[in-house]
């Protein structure tokens, strides 16, 4: 078991900075996730610890071991790519053996390992086909296989399940939990789909522009957003603008937006946060109730001007005067009418309120 | 830079490509230079008045555009000033490649855009003219336009007037016929990679017809078309077959092959000589560094993300049906009838008047049971093999070293890995003479003037290593990176991946690479008939074909035995484009920049 330590990485491509400073310590045993969207950098820092990219700054220990210098194949990390790199010309038995054999273990073992790593994924029978004459799940579970096999210190996922479809993609997310938990291998799993990185993950790391926004648990991400970014891109969330109008001593902070809508909630930024400046708003949608629940103190009135079905919940739209939108969803049996007028609801800890940085 | 380290095998993959190029494409062409520099350091600039003057530069041109000659029937003779050798090489390059680029583009136009009965058949016969027969087209086309051929035989009896070409005007001719397909297949290529949504956004936003194609279809076309003209120049000036077969003697090819064949020794090769391949070679960098520059710049005619749809062929209205059958079916027939008269040459018995006479089989007899041209199959096979042995390695190399090991030498390895397909073989075959033939070699295995075989396997490898190259670069571009680094990520180093991974995946590409470079270096001309005429126990079988056409060997039925050669070379590349194209399913790109 294996823990991973990248401190103050940085990694150009030219004049672009793809990392800035990324620090994190991955504990041995636990399924650490890399969360951000396209281009904020995850997949850079997954290749930085396998040794595919070489960090302009900053150091990678395993185990408090400098790998820096090291080389991919001197790692001993094992990959799976988000296309499987499954090679079409060799068999599945001989993909899930290649690095056995780049080892020279001796034949019988490599057999007897290549039978353990099949039976694991469910593949057994299956060693004489190609790549090309599987289905994308077994195909996924072979680039698992092949990582698995070669028992690696360290195995790094890059989005595995985002070229699966829906239904596939949560079996396997389960598998993956499940395998994981079996081998205990440290694994660092790199994705764009928040509910997977929530449902799978020990801890996240959430990236945005090459930087890390907050690392913490899931609940801790979900719930105390510490940055705006990761408020805004996590859950399903209603941003309401407006200006900080009172610090309120214990944390908290009102936030007014317009003439008429105020919100009282958790302040979560620091002395950039002061009356009068710019600020945020964020709740959960499904932290908005209607009808509205009675010792919630946050009201506020508008008229619904959209509405969509989505089945288990129906997504409204309230607009109050001031023209201030929210979003929440409500139960299917008391929804309200487009048109109608309505009251919503918020819990104080529901809203948390964040000092607007400067547009970029 | 994706997989990292600077080790051995790394930097012996950069070298291999580098010493190679460096060794058997720079050098030479470099001490080309030397020569002329020493006469003008010596003499200054009075070393160079040669060329001012007759032959090379005719200040007073001699003869007429066109003779009349009357009589029964009367002539009408279309011809050329000779206004020297460079000047005529020039102008005759310029003409032929503006002729080939505006038919060139115009045909891939049609063809790309419109459909119409009988395009399936126009398409194949388009590319009959990209079927390389060694000089023996020259003399079908001075067959069909020169003095006392088909077109003055059907002008003499419709028009009473016998029409005919002579000179350089019908070398331009013949090279404007067998050049335009470059033109054409390169054009074609670009135009149909062109994403249908940017066209479909035009007609969307009102461009239709001739205003489509000409702010947008040609502009995004114009990379597959600009290096398309720029081969079509350099092929011109490099050209030999025509003006053999229409008699020009004031060209810059002809005047270096001359002056090769009979030197015995480098000091006999003239400054003047020299400074002509040194010409050649610097205008076809100059034009390959334009192109290259060009293209690098304009990769943007795909761009379609998210489903691909087939493009919508338009009907012709009925002025351009009318224009395709009546101007382009023919230009096309004629185009191919170049090397059908091949044929027909190589199974007659005789063609002196408007029709071959007599079929048979006795000229590919008469030619098989020569001893000499035996031989130079032979010689021609094993050195073509040996080439391609030889390119196996520098192209996997190359590729290599270019898309998957980067740093500041793979610009350079790219370059030079390419621009072979643009260099004039005689620049290289005469700067191969200069390099190898001093002194200290004279006498030893190494002298070239007795043991040319050698210097005709690099030749071939340097000249002939783009199409494997090229083939490697598109396998490994196809190939994703991930399929090796999944491998090293499993403990494999990269000697072991490109052996285990690597080499296995793009081993059609490599196979379809090697089998056109083989037979390319078969059908070679311009440093098989130089070099290769040095010694003839040691030529090639493409310099026998010269010796049939110029040296009178063969007597009166020199054509019909040449052609035979030609032909049997012809059903080499069918079977070479056909394995290629049907058992490993690639799509042969022919040429281009």
């Amino acid at each position: 078991m294996t823990s991973v330590r990248l401190e103050g990485i940085v990694k150009r491509y030219g004049l672009f900075k793809a990392l800035d400073g990324v620090s994190f310590e991955v504990r041995s045993g636990e399924i650490f996730t890399l969360l951000g969207p396209s281009g904020c950098g995850k997949t850079t820092t997954l290749r930085v610890v396998a040794g595919f990219e070489e960090p302009d700054e900053g150091r990678v220990y395993f185990d408090g071991e400098d790998v820096t210098e090291l080389k991919p194949y001197e790692r001993g990390t094992a990959m799976v790519f988000q296309n499987y790199a499954l090679w079409p010309h060799m068999k599945v038995y001989d993909n899930v053996a290649y690095g056995l054999r780049i080892r020279r273990l001796p034949e019988s073992e490599v057999r007897r390992r290549v039978k353990w790593a099949l039976e694991l994924v469910g593949l057994s029978g299956l060693e004489d086909r190609y790549p090309h004459q599987l289905s994308g799940g077994q195909q996924q579970r072979v680039a698992l296989a092949r990582a698995l096999v070669v028992e690696p210190r360290v195995l790094l996922l890059d989005e595995p399940l985002s070229n699966l479809d829906a239904h596939l993609r949560l079996r396997m997310r389960e598998e993956l939990v499940s395998l994981q938990r079996k081998l205990g291998i440290t694994t660092i799993y790199v994705t764009h789909d928040q509910e997977e990185a929530l449902s799978i993950s020990d801890r996240i790391a959430v990236m945005n522009r090459g930087r890390i926004e907050q690392i913490g648990t899931p609940e801790e991400v979900y719930n105390r957003p510490r940055t705006l970014f990761t408020a805004t891109f996590i859950g399903r969330p209603t941003m309401v603008k407006g200006v900080i109008s009172r610090l309120l001593g214990g944390g908290l902070a009102e936030l007014r937006a317009g003439e008429s809508t105020v919100l009282r909630g958790i302040l979560m930024s620091g002395s950039e946060a002061q009356p009068g400046r710019p600020g945020v708003a964020v709740i959960k949608m499904e932290n908005l109730h209607y009808p509205p629940e009675p010792g919630e103190t946050n009201r506020v009135r508008g008229k619904v001007v959209v509405s969509m079905y989505l089945g288990w919940r129906v997504h409204i739209v309230v607009e109050t005067d001031d023209g201030v939108r929210l979003s929440a969803l409500v139960s299917p049996r008391n929804a309200p009418k487009p048109g109608s007028q309505v009251e919503l609801s918020a819990n104080v800890e529901d809203v948390l309120i964040y000092a607007q940085e400067p547009e970029v | 830079m994706a997989l990292r380290g600077a080790d051995l095998f790394d930097a012996s993959m950069k070298l291999v490509p580098l010493a190679f190029f460096v060794t058997l494409l720079v050098a030479p062409l470099a001490s080309l230079l030397y020569t002329p520099l020493a006469a003008m350091i010596d003499q200054g600039l009075e070393a160079l008045e040669g060329l001012t003057s007759y032959p090379f530069i005719n200040r007073r041109p001699l003869g007429e555009f066109i003779i009349y000659a009357p009589g029964d029937p009367p002539k009408l003779i279309i011809s050329f000033k000779d206004y020297g050798v460079i000047p005529n090489t020039l102008i005759a390059a310029l003409i032929v490649a503006s002729a080939a680029t505006v038919i060139g583009t115009l045909v891939a136009l049609i063809m790309a855009r419109y459909s119409f009965p009988g395009r399936e058949v126009l398409r194949i016969a388009a590319m009959v003219p990209l079927l390389y027969t060694p000089f023996v087209n020259a003399f079908v086309a001075y067959k069909l336009f020169g003095q006392g051929g088909i077109l003055a035989e059907l002008t003499g009896s419709l028009i009473g007037v016998e029409v005919s070409l002579q000179g350089l005007a019908g070398m331009i001719l013949a090279q404007i016929f067998m050049f335009w397909p470059i033109v054409y297949i390169n054009a074609f290529a670009s135009m149909v990679q062109i994403d249908p949504s940017l066209e479909e956004q035009a007609e969307n936003l009102g461009a239709k017809g001739l205003s489509l194609y000409r702010t947008v279809t040609i502009p995004l076309a114009l990379p597959g078309i600009a290096s398309g003209a720029a081969l079509v120049f350099i092929f011109s000036m490099e050209d030999l077959a025509a003006p053999i077969a229409f008699d020009v003697e004031n060209v810059v090819s002809i005047w270096i092959v001359r002056e090769i064949l009979a030197a015995t020794d480098v000091s006999q090769i003239s400054v003047e000589t020299l400074i002509l391949a040194l010409m050649l070679a610097v205008s076809a960098s100059i034009w390959f560094i334009v192109v290259r520059r060009y293209i690098s710049l304009r990769q943007y005619a795909t761009l379609q993300k998210g489903g691909w749809r087939g493009r919508r062929l338009r009907k012709p209205g009925p002025l351009l049906m009318v224009a395709i059958y009546l101007l382009v079916v023919p230009w096309i027939v004629v185009s191919a009838s170049h090397q059908i008269g091949v044929l027909l040459y190589a199974f007659s018995e005789d063609w002196s008047g408007l029709l071959p006479r007599g079929f048979t089989l006795d000229n590919f007899s008469e030619v098989l049971s020569d001893e000499r041209v035996v031989r130079a199959f032979r010689n021609s096979f094993l050195y073509a093999s040996t080439a391609a042995l030889i390119i196996a390695v520098v192209a996997v190399s190359s590729a290599y070293a270019v898309e998957r090991l980067g740093g500041r030498l793979s610009p350079v390895i790219d370059v030079l890995s390419t621009i072979p397909l643009a260099m004039p073989g005689l620049a290289i075959a005469l700067g191969i003479l200069v390099l190898f033939g001093f002194t200290a070699a004279r006498g030893t295995i190494l002298d070239p003037f007795t043991n040319p075989g050698i210097y005709l396997v690099l030749a071939y490898a340097v000249r002939k290593s783009p199409f494997t190259t090229r083939a490697a670069f598109a396998g490994l571009k196809h190939l994703h990176k991930s399929l090796e680094e999944a491998a090293m990520s499993l403990g494999a180093r990269r000697p072991r991946i490109v052996k285990d991974i690597t080499i296995p995946l793009i081993a059609v590409n490599l196979a379809g690479g090697l089998l056109i470079s083989f037979v390319y270096s078969v059908t070679e001309v311009s440093t098989s008939i130089t070099l290769g005429g040095l010694n003839e126990d040691q030529s090639p079988v493409t310099y026998i074909v010269y010796d049939y056409l110029t040296g009178g060997y063969g007597g009166g039925r020199f054509i019909h035995l040449a052609a035979s050669i030609v032909a049997l070379l012809m059903g080499l590349q069918i079977l070479a484009i056909a394995v290629v194209n049907i058992a490993l399913k690639q799509r042969y790109a022919f040429i281009g920049v």
